[in-house]
């Protein structure tokens, strides 16, 4: 396990440089390097979620005490944690991954550098470049158990079309790959086959988002999209069937009607097994045709059969639907964000959707246009966590709790005062 | 002449009349596209006024002097040789030949002038010279202006200037280069005529070529897993470049004109962020400037007529996405000036000489491209100016002078933009806008050994078309900027004298800004940067340098920088934190060995010093980039007109970074030959 050094408060530090015009004055040199103090504390919370912070420039890391309501440990992993002659250790666009396998660990998806983090604790545990030689733009990653291992499965999203690293395992790219629990590759499904074609024609990446795990198969979302972002193929959702020894195989594949740009999946509270995709629609369209691309679609699985159950569509909220999807593990609920628009001062909105009717109810607006990001619902308390990126004194974690009277807002949580605001979050 | 001879406020007032007429008329030149005619001279009220040189703004020379000569033996280029000068913070992405950017005291390249012999070099489609395509023996020596531009240089600027001094004509060197990582270069400049005639010229061509494959550690992307870590060879790193420059200063008649045309060639690929090997990427960049300048001194004053011409293109190609995002995309920008200026000789009031001036100038640009992928245009993105601008210095006798500066620029600009690269392109029309700049500063000689200053200034800048719309693979432009505003105050004062046989300067300088809006670069993935508004920022700069000369070669240099840079915005998440990549100390030492003579062979030897403080890589000051000593050392030989030199860069073989995740090379060997047909002593 690497150590990861303290996190030092960024206002502590305000006096550097000025004691550097002291050295002017005959001080020393010394007293040009920043303080460093503080750090994380305390023992691991029962329930937690990892935060990653950001500005696409640095990234932070935190911890969160689900019971608490409060960040167990702020900022104790970022972007200057390990800095080397080639960079950081951690880029700006990192991304949490989802931890199924009970033990307790965190992952990080640098999409930028293209690698997978494993946190134990508040250490790293392993780090993996799944990105040999091309910039693969990992999306997800998700540990799970398949049989009797734990696996990591990791979600690439473009391909190396120079074609130098495809004698390696991690070769190829735009797929699905399998690592070990200690991060060894063992396998890959590539999933550029599987997408379906924009509708200039030419070329296609699958680009596949946020999976849904079932216990046997990941059921990945694909954007279908062409290399130059230009196009958008008709939504599609695959099942990817992995086996322990990093064996794969493309199963069941589902249109999605009318949605485009399809970039997460989660499976729906009841009987029998439905997953709530979010689409949403073509960037490279103008807004009417991307409100029309853009949606909720209800996917019910039945043995080798799926179908799609119901679209909602995203007009049905005013505007395009972001990335994210949160559900809820008692009831028909969804929760979806419904985007803004910068130039007309439009801020984000949140949505719950009732998958049964399509019903949407309002919940609450974001602090400005694309600032909302991670949504997780808390089935043990019923409460809705929202990252909202947008310059606020309030803390940067919103939280929604449900109730008879409706969606409530209770007290945010910062996840790092004073610091880079959320972007996304995990359950830990 | 005897007509006018009255009282005093009488000669005042028709002195007046004549400057408000050819004010007026200027204003009128300018209007109708510059019909050139000359001024009314041979007038009989022209008694009044009288012509003194030099003019009043540099009575009190408040430049820091770098010596040519001392240039040429000590950098590689242009930018490497600018690295110790006192206020600059010179950042490279790779090693020689890769380019950077020259910020003095903080500021961004924008914001600094750049002229080459007083005729500005800043192309009006907003780039700054190309450092690196400069003929290096082109140069004479540089002036380096931390407070401000002069006004000669035209446009009011929001940080300092820079003047490169030629003194080509006559001069005839070329300059034959070999080095580290398959390094070539050829360097030459042939000139005609001489400073002090009437007319003259001089013709300078730098041509390189560099492989760029320097070893470097890559960690593979994991900075936390040392295992995988292991030396590798840069790959896609190799730059191939031609810069030329045709300067002709030529008397017609009452008429001076001067002409510079200048332009370069690129074609380099790009390496992106080390650990993220690229194999395909590339930039090709073609740029060229012409600038013609015509001037009379009449007994009125002088008048400038001054256009400028600007055109480049920028082609990356990454339709690989190796660089992280799918750009296949050629900007080609075009934007042309014109300028016209009337200098008022000096006018008696009492104890006081005033030199009344006044400028207006109309520039225009467009930026459209293709998006060489998709084989669509990209749409033409449109920006004006006018600009009228006020000086008028007083010279209070020989020791005091007082300089107040006024410029009105009205920016409108039609930009298109595609915020998500997907080819959706948006229109976007900036209205028609004020900005002033204004500039007070007091400069004062209490005796021939001693000047010191004081200034203050308010100003405003329009982004430039290429912040707006570039894209160099690296640094991607970006059309929402706003405009930046700043104000600011900054103090200086300079000591010469002889003690221990030498010839000994101090000079101490200081500065504080405060930035609205400031437009910087701010990096958006490892390999890229784009152009962001920083609400609010606070600059305090300190700087100290001494230098001494012995005879027979000997001396040295020191220079101490202090910079404290901060972002000054409401965001609690980077409030107070300082501004990216600005070091908050810096010092520079240089050392020059006496002259020895063996026989015909005259041998120099230098040591170069740099230390530069920890710095963060990013806004939020979590990147922290350690502090570095960076040591240099060259010798060389010199048997008539020949001369050979061979330095060594970075001589422990530091492994160093100027910008995270582009790592520099280490130590690296240089070898020149230089051909002088009227060697100077340095």
């Amino acid at each position: 396990m690497t150590a990861v050094p303290a996190t030092p408060p960024a206002r502590a530090r305000g006096g550097a440089t000025w004691r550097c015009f002291g050295w002017l004055l005959g001080v020393g040199l010394a007293a040009c390097e920043p303080d460093v103090a503080g750090g994380p504390t305390g023992a691991a919370p029962e329930r937690a979620l990892v935060v990653v912070g950001g500005d696409y420039q640095s990234t932070v890391v935190s911890r969160i005490d689900v019971e608490r309501a409060v960040s167990d440990a702020p900022a104790f992993l970022h972007s200057g944690s390990v800095v080397g002659e080639t960079g950081s250790a951690l880029s700006g666009d990192v991304v949490p991954g989802r931890v199924l396998d009970g033990s307790g660990d965190a992952l990080l998806v640098d999409r930028a550098k293209g690698t997978v983090t494993r946190l134990k604790g508040l250490g790293v545990h392993w780090q993996r470049n799944v990105a040999p030689g091309f910039s693969a733009n990992p999306q997800d990653a998700i540990a799970v158990h398949i049989g009797d291992e734990r696996r990591v499965l990791v979600v690439r999203g473009q391909p190396d079309v120079h074609g130098g690293s495809n004698d390696s395992v991690l070769g190829g790219g735009d797929d699905l790959v399998v690592l070990g629990h200690d991060g060894v590759p063992l396998g890959r499904l590539a999933l550029g086959s599987a997408a379906s074609a924009p509708p200039k024609g030419g070329a296609v990446m699958a680009m596949a988002g946020s999976g849904a795990w079932t216990g046997d198969a990941l059921w990945l979302p694909l954007a279908s999209v062409s290399p130059a972002f230009d196009g958008y193929g008709p939504g599609r959702l695959v099942q990817a069937r992995v086996a322990a020894d990093g064996a794969t195989s493309l199963g069941l594949g589902v249109e999605l009607g009318p949605l485009r740009n399809c970039r997460a999946a989660r499976r729906l509270a009841g009987p029998g097994l439905r997953l709530g995709v979010v689409c949403s629609g073509s960037f490279a369209e103008g807004p009417a045709e991307q409100l029309a691309g853009s949606g909720l679609a209800v996917v019910r699985i039945e043995g080798d059969a799926a179908a799609v159950e119901r679209v909602v569509p995203a007009a049905n909220f005013g505007a395009p639907l972001g990335f994210h999807v949160a559900v809820s593990e008692q009831t028909d609920t969804a929760v979806v964000v419904a985007l803004g628009d910068l130039e007309a001062g439009q801020p984000d909105a949140v949505w719950a959707v009732d998958v049964q009717t399509g019903a949407g109810t309002s919940i609450a607006l974001g602090r400005g246009a694309f600032t909302l990001g991670g949504l997780w619902l808390d089935a043990t308390t019923q409460t809705l966590w929202v990252a909202d990126s947008g310059i606020s004194t309030a803390g940067d974690l919103r939280r929604f709790r449900i109730d008879a009277a409706g969606w409530q807002e209770l007290d945010a949580v910062a996840s790092v005062p004073g610091g880079l605001r959320a972007l996304e979050l995990a359950p830990w | 002449m005897t007509g006018l001879v009255g009282s005093p406020g009488r000669r005042l007032r028709l002195a007046l009349s004549l400057r408000g007429a050819a004010f007026a008329w200027t204003c009128a030149c300018a209007a109708t596209a510059f019909a050139a005619a000359p001024l009314p001279e041979g007038s009989t009220h022209t008694a009044a006024i009288e012509v003194r040189r030099p003019r009043p703004d540099r009575a009190v020379d408040r430049a820091i002097h770098l010596d040519g000569a001392a240039l040429r033996q000590h950098g590689r280029d242009l930018g490497d040789a600018l690295a110790t000068a006192p206020g600059v913070t010179a950042d490279r992405v790779g090693g020689f030949g890769h380019g950077g950017q020259i910020r003095l005291r903080g500021a961004t390249p924008a914001q600094t002038r750049w002229a080459l012999d007083g005729v500005p070099l800043q192309s009006p489609t907003g780039r700054s010279p190309d450092l690196e395509q400069l003929p290096i023996t082109l140069l004479q020596g540089v002036a380096l202006y931390p407070d401000g531009a002069p006004r000669d240089f035209g446009a009011e600027t929001m940080g300092g200037a820079v003047d490169l001094r030629t003194g080509a004509e006559g001069a005839r060197r070329l300059r034959l280069g070999a080095g580290s990582y398959g390094a070539g270069y050829l360097d030459g400049v042939v000139g005609w005529g001489s400073p002090a005639g009437a007319s003259g010229g001089y013709f300078g061509v730098r041509a390189l070529q560099v492989s760029g494959d320097f070893a470097y550690r890559d960690d593979g992307g994991t900075a936390f897993d040392a295992s995988d870590d292991r030396r590798r060879v840069r790959e896609n790193n190799d730059v191939r470049r031609l810069g030329g420059l045709l300067g002709q200063r030529l008397r017609l008649g009452h008429w001076q004109l001067h002409g510079l045309v200048f332009g370069g060639w690129r074609d380099q690929g790009l390496a992106g962020a080390a650990g993220q090997t690229t194999h395909a990427a590339r930039l090709g960049h073609a740029s060229a400037d012409v600038v013609l300048r015509a001037m009379r001194d009449g007994r009125v004053g002088r008048w400038t007529l001054q256009s400028h011409l600007g055109w480049l293109s920028e082609a990356v190609d990454d339709r690989l996405g190796e660089l992280g995002v799918v750009v296949s995309r050629r900007v080609d920008v075009r934007a042309a000036s014109l300028a016209s200026r009337f200098s008022a000789a000096p006018i008696g009031l009492g104890p006081a000489r005033w030199e009344p001036e006044l400028r207006v100038a109309a520039a225009l640009g467009r930026s459209a491209g293709e998006d060489l992928q998709q084989g669509r245009a990209i749409p033409t993105s449109t920006a004006q100016s006018l600009e009228l601008a006020a000086a008028g210095p007083l010279q209070f006798g020989p020791r005091w002078l007082l300089e107040p500066r006024a410029q009105l620029r009205l920016a409108h600009s039609e930009r298109n933009d595609d915020p998500a690269w997907t080819g959706a392109w948006q229109q976007r029309v900036v209205a028609w806008r004020a900005l002033p700049t204004a500039r007070l500063a007091v400069r004062h000689r209490p005796d021939d050994a001693v000047d010191v200053h004081l200034g203050a200034s308010a100003s405003a800048r329009a982004p430039t078309l290429l912040e707006l719309f570039g894209n160099d693979g690296s640094v991607r432009g970006n059309a929402l900027l706003r405009d930046e505003t700043g104000v600011g105050v900054d103090a200086g004062a300079r000591v010469r004298g002889r003690a221990l046989g030498g010839t000994w300067s101090g000079r101490l300088g200081a500065s504080w800004r405060r930035q609205r809006d400031l437009i910087s670069l701010v990096r958006t993935s490892p390999a890229s940067a784009i152009w962001l508004n920083v609400a609010s920022a606070d600059l305090r700069a300190l700087d100290a340098s001494a230098e001494a000369r012995w005879p027979g070669g000997a001396g040295g240099s020191l220079v101490v920088a202090a910079l404290d840079a901060r972002d000054d915005g409401a965001d609690p998440a980077y409030a107070d934190r300082e501004l990216p990549l600005l070091p908050p100390l810096r010092v520079a030492a240089l050392v020059h060995a006496p002259r020895a003579a063996l026989g015909p062979v005259v041998v120099e030897a230098f040591a170069a010093a740099r230390w530069r403080a920890r710095r963060f890589a990013d806004r939020a000051n979590l990147v922290l980039l350690p502090s570095r000593l960076r040591v240099d050392v060259g010798a060389g030989a010199r048997y008539g007109h020949a001369r050979l030199d061979l330095r060594i860069d970075n001589v422990t073989g530091r492994a160093d970074q100027d910008l995270l995740g582009f790592p520099l090379p280490q130590r690296a060997w240089m070898l020149n030959l230089t051909w002088d047909a009227a060697p100077e002593d340095r």
